[in-house]
């Protein structure tokens, strides 16, 4: 079996491989480069998906070694199970959407090197799936780079427009901002160590000395956070993941930030092993300010896209938070709640990558189908593509974690993990703090909720607003299909966990020694109370009352009579430019958090008499404060700073000659 | 379990019913009979349906969705007896979030026909209700912190097991945080007013404009059934005397909710309608009663 596995592993890397080579190699031929690069990158994802399942299961690590270049600089892979469940995420996601992508990119074709792209998508793949699987520090960073370059060009793919340029370079450098601190924390690993390679990082780093601990910790939580978009790193993230195609930020959206959720758990729970308690505070603290700032600023969005991408941030504010209450059990030594709490993030991790795949195809559809991701230029088009909407609906209902969709039962189980921080703790702070954090939670939910009642009701409900949305058309059968798989995943991870608890219960027994199961429900014994969800239970019941209704309705009274009419507009008919739009409809949000959107209103009223106005001018303006209040006053400092340090520029040689001799005595003084 | 449910879908126009009349009688009118709300879902279900040209299937099933949805969620609240045999599939957290998706349909569905009365019942249901529910969890765990589970049933027994004491300051703030959310949830004067159609003002109602018939009857009627379950949250969160079942429990049952439903009618009475960004600072207030009752109870 575990020989059946590692040659499906290896077979899944030569498929990418292979697509991106092929992809190349027939870039001419548009059609036949499109093909030959997704349908291999599909085959690959299934390959890794059913590697990682069977490496699941049968409990087996593998190892692959692939390239020996000396003996001690070796390309290896090697799958544990933390790995084998990203590699499960990574590839369940990109079969869905590679099969998407063969109807998505007949858009660029005539437009832009379909190769290329092809190509690009393969290797970011293949790279995601290296950066996951690998076991040595410096294959795991080269790989890093690897994805953050591959993505970057595949962000750039439009790069006539001014918008994407600038959203790749804030992509590009921020990345880079992150990849040094990750750099940083190896590198203080090695300096303790002495070596690159992972498993002695998770022999040795253990029993480092706190302060080093504490130290690797921060480097870590930077460099790994600014990947996953935490706030107020997350300034990247509502701008790349609209400037790239589609189906590119569904990937990067779905999973590339996961990436980064993998190397933290790898950092803090296979080398550190133990540590302080404010670890767990501070993670807990980013993760909330994540989730409620990361939706507040999203709920006000126009542009699917960027919805979507605040969305991303807020979702991994929630897996921050279940990260850091499993921190805070860990050190509090309360197993089966860390177990709890572990399993929560890694369920959301598998489910944030479901739905938001989903849901960034579709809004990526509505972007093929009108050619716009305003929604203020959208409306119904539920009528026009009847399919994109239903999946689109229920994305949405799984991002506001609405049962019985997966997006709830692991917010179920991160809100438990929240209570129970304060039901078993003596410590009056985190009492007070785990019931703030689920108050939090609850906060954010019900704001995805008025996001995605406005994205979905601007876009897909009553009159389309312009030409654009009157023309639409349902999208081709490939695309359908990549979303109506993941939509048949997001039901099925929601009414049947045992699924997902079979696969994380083998990291949570690793790191815990608790063993966190069910099969049709999510049961969790505690020492004083049994908690416990069963969506499947919900669902059947739901279901039987649905039934019984209508049943009961059409004995008592028969079918409905239903006649159609005009919407009632106060006598007058109905006009598009009547609806509310996406703008109108987060108008009160808007001005509840008045202070926090920096809101400035201008109305302009021409006319004679202020109440019967000839024409009304009304201007709403937001800023983002993160970036105004924060990034402004930094790059601000440090371009002061450049420009102070610029006068010993002079550009006289001896003035450099001199510099170096001072340096050069300085050095020999502090040698002596 | 059944009979539960079609025991708060029978009860819920009653206590509609009985708020409508005292609320008629202390200003002074007549108002209508008692079981009026009976008759009004008997004659909406009988009546033809009208639906917008440019509604879609949405218009139509979401009647459905919202009352399945409201009566779901009505299986997981103890009323006049604690059922344990259902108490595995879930806890309050499922209750809120059934909640969330009756509020969520009903937003959608009033964008559904284009009206610009239905999008602005829906935004403002939407923004309210984001404060709303943080204010409804921190008053949950406030009064389920001591018990330290947030299953329904087991609360019950553990309040009244573990010497419950109403009159702990903790208990009385989380009792006048809790009654501020279900004013809120229950959509009623200060926060929305229910008998209105005045566009500057309603919220709910905005939101059914465009339903009739059947659609209109069902949507109410789970309304109803919302307002019903709210205040048997309510009665179970700080009144669950007698709670052991029988006939004799359900009596009493129906007494606490006409007396809390007679408390609502009389602050109805007794106040205006506050403006629309004034209610934001209502459930603030609500948040920081939760947030000293745990204090108090925590450091206590």
């Amino acid at each position: 079996m575990e020989e059946f596995a590692t040659r499906l592993f290896v077979l899944a890397l030569f498929l990418f491989i292979f697509g991106a080579f092929s992809a190349l190699c027939f870039s001419r031929r548009t059609k036949w480069a499109n093909v030959l690069a997704h349908c291999s990158s599909s085959l690959g994802g299934l390959f890794g998906a059913t590697t990682a399942a069977l490496v699941l299961s049968t409990k087996h690590p593998i190892v692959v070694t692939a390239w020996t270049i000396m003996p001690s600089v070796v390309l290896r892979f090697k799958i544990d199970m933390l790995s084998a469940y990203f590699l499960f995420v990574v590839s369940f996601v990109t079969i869905a959407v590679s099969l998407y992508s063969l109807g998505y990119v007949t858009e660029y074709y005539g437009k832009k090197p379909i190769g290329l792209l092809g190509s690009g998508l393969n290797l970011f793949v293949l790279s995601m799936i290296t950066v996951v699987t690998v076991d040595h520090s410096v294959s795991f960073l080269i790989a890093w780079e690897l994805m953050s370059l591959l993505s970057f060009f595949l962000v750039m793919t439009e790069h006539e427009k001014a918008e994407t340029r600038k959203a790749g370079y804030v992509y590009v450098v921020m990345t880079h901002f992150g990849t040094v601190f990750i750099i940083l924390s190896f590198l203080t690993l090695f300096f303790f160590t002495k070596k690159l390679d992972f498993s002695s990082f998770g022999q040795t780093a253990a029993h480092l000395p706190a302060s080093v601990k504490n130290i690797v910790f921060l480097l870590s939580l930077i460099g790994f956070g600014t990947k996953a978009g935490m706030i107020p790193l997350h300034v990247w993230l509502p701008r790349a993941h609209p400037a790239a195609p589609s189906h590119i930020s569904s990937l990067m959206s779905a999973v590339m930030i996961k990436t980064a959720i993998y190397g933290l758990l790898r950092v803090n729970y296979d080398f550190l092993k133990s540590g302080a308690t404010w670890w767990g505070a501070v993670v807990l603290g980013i993760g909330v300010l994540s989730a409620v700032f990361g939706i507040l600023f999203g709920v006000a969005e126009n542009d699917m896209k960027r919805f979507l991408a605040f969305s991303s941030a807020e979702n991994i504010g929630i897996i921050f938070m279940g990260l850091g209450a499993s921190l805070l059990f860990r050190s509090y030594h309360e197993p089966l709640l860390g177990a709890l709490a572990l399993t929560a993030l890694l369920y959301h991790v598998l489910n944030h990558a479901i739905f938001k795949g989903l849901l960034f195809m579709g809004a990526g559809s509505v972007l093929y189908a009108t050619h716009t991701k305003n929604i203020n230029e959208l409306g119904g088009l539920i009528r026009r593509m009847p399919w994109t909407a239903v999946l689109f609906l229920i994305g949405g209902m799984s991002l506001a974690a609405f049962p019985p969709f997966n997006g709830f039962i692991s917010e179920w189980a991160t809100f438990q993990s929240l209570l129970h921080l304060s039901f078993s703790s003596n410590h009056p702070v985190w009492k007070t703090a785990g019931g703030l954090a689920a108050a939090a939670l609850g906060l954010t939910g019900a704001f995805v909720a008025g996001g995605v009642v406005k994205q979905f009701g601007t876009t897909f409900l009553a009159l389309p607003r312009t030409s654009r949305a009157a023309k639409a058309k349902e999208v081709p059968l490939a695309m359908r299909f990549g979303m109506i798989l993941l939509a048949g995943g997001t039901v099925v991870f929601g009414v049947w966990p045992g699924l997902v608890l079979r696969m994380t219960n083998r990291i949570v027994e690793n790191y815990f020694h608790q063993s966190l199961t069910g099969h049709a429900m999510l049961y969790v014994p505690f020492h004083r109370s049994v908690e416990s969800i069963s969506l499947g239970w919900m669902t059947i019941i739901f279901f039987v009352l649905l039934l019984l209704l209508i049943a009961l309705l059409r004995v008592w009274v028969g079918k409905s009579n239903n006649h159609y009419d005009e919407t009632w507009n106060c006598g007058t008919p109905l006009v598009p430019s009547m609806e509310y739009t996406g703008t109108s409809y987060s108008h009160p949000v808007l001005m509840i958090f008045k202070r926090l959107y920096g809101i400035e209103r201008k109305v302009e009223v021409q006319g004679e008499y202020v109440y019967y106005p000839k024409r009304i001018r009304h201007r709403l303006k937001t800023e983002a404060i993160i970036e105004t209040k924060l990034y402004r006053p930094l790059i601000r400092g440090t371009v002061w700073l450049s420009q102070r340090l610029r006068a010993i520029q002079s550009g006289n040689l001896q003035s450099y000659l001199a510099y170096m001799i001072i340096t050069l005595i300085v050095l020999l003084l502090w040698i002596r | 379990m059944f009979l539960q449910a079609v025991m708060i879908v029978l009860l819920a126009p009653f206590i509609q019913g009985v708020i409508k009349k005292t609320k008629a009688r202390m200003q002074n009118r007549i108002g209508p009979s008692i079981w009026q709300p009976y008759y009004d879902v008997i004659k909406f279900m009988k009546k033809d349906a009208v639906l917008s040209h440019h509604s879609s299937w949405l218009s139509i099933v979401t009647p459905y969705i919202v009352f399945v949805s409201i009566v779901t969620a009505g299986l997981f609240i103890p009323t006049y007896t604690v059922n344990n045999d259902w108490n595995f599939i879930g806890d309050v957290i499922l209750v809120v979030y059934l909640f969330g998706v009756a509020r969520f349909f009903t937003a959608l569905t009033a964008l559904d026909a284009g009206g610009a009365f239905g999008g602005m019942g829906s935004s403002r249901e939407m923004a309210l209700s984001a404060i709303a529910e943080p204010a409804l969890l921190l008053a949950l765990f406030a009064v389920c912190l001591s018990s330290e589970t947030m299953k329904l049933p087991s609360l019950a027994v553990s309040l009244t097991h573990n010497g419950w004491d109403w009159f702990t300051p903790s208990y009385g703030l989380a009792f006048f945080a809790m009654l501020i959310v279900v004013i809120a949830e229950t959509g009623r004067i200060p926060v929305d007013n229910p008998d209105t159609h005045l566009e500057l003002t309603m919220v709910h109602e905005g939101m059914l404009l465009e339903y009739s018939g059947r659609y209109l009857g069902l949507m109410m009627w789970a309304a109803q059934i919302k307002q019903l379950l709210l205040l048997s949250l309510f009665i179970h969160l700080f009144f669950p005397w007698g709670i052991a079942g029988g006939f004799v429990s359900f009596l009493l049952y129906v007494a606490k909710l006409l007396a809390l439903g007679m408390l609502l009618a009389f602050i109805e009475t007794m106040y205006a309608k506050i403006r629309l960004f004034k209610v934001p600072k209502l459930l603030g207030s609500s948040m920081i009663l939760s947030l000293m009752a745990i204090l108090l109870q925590v450091f206590a």
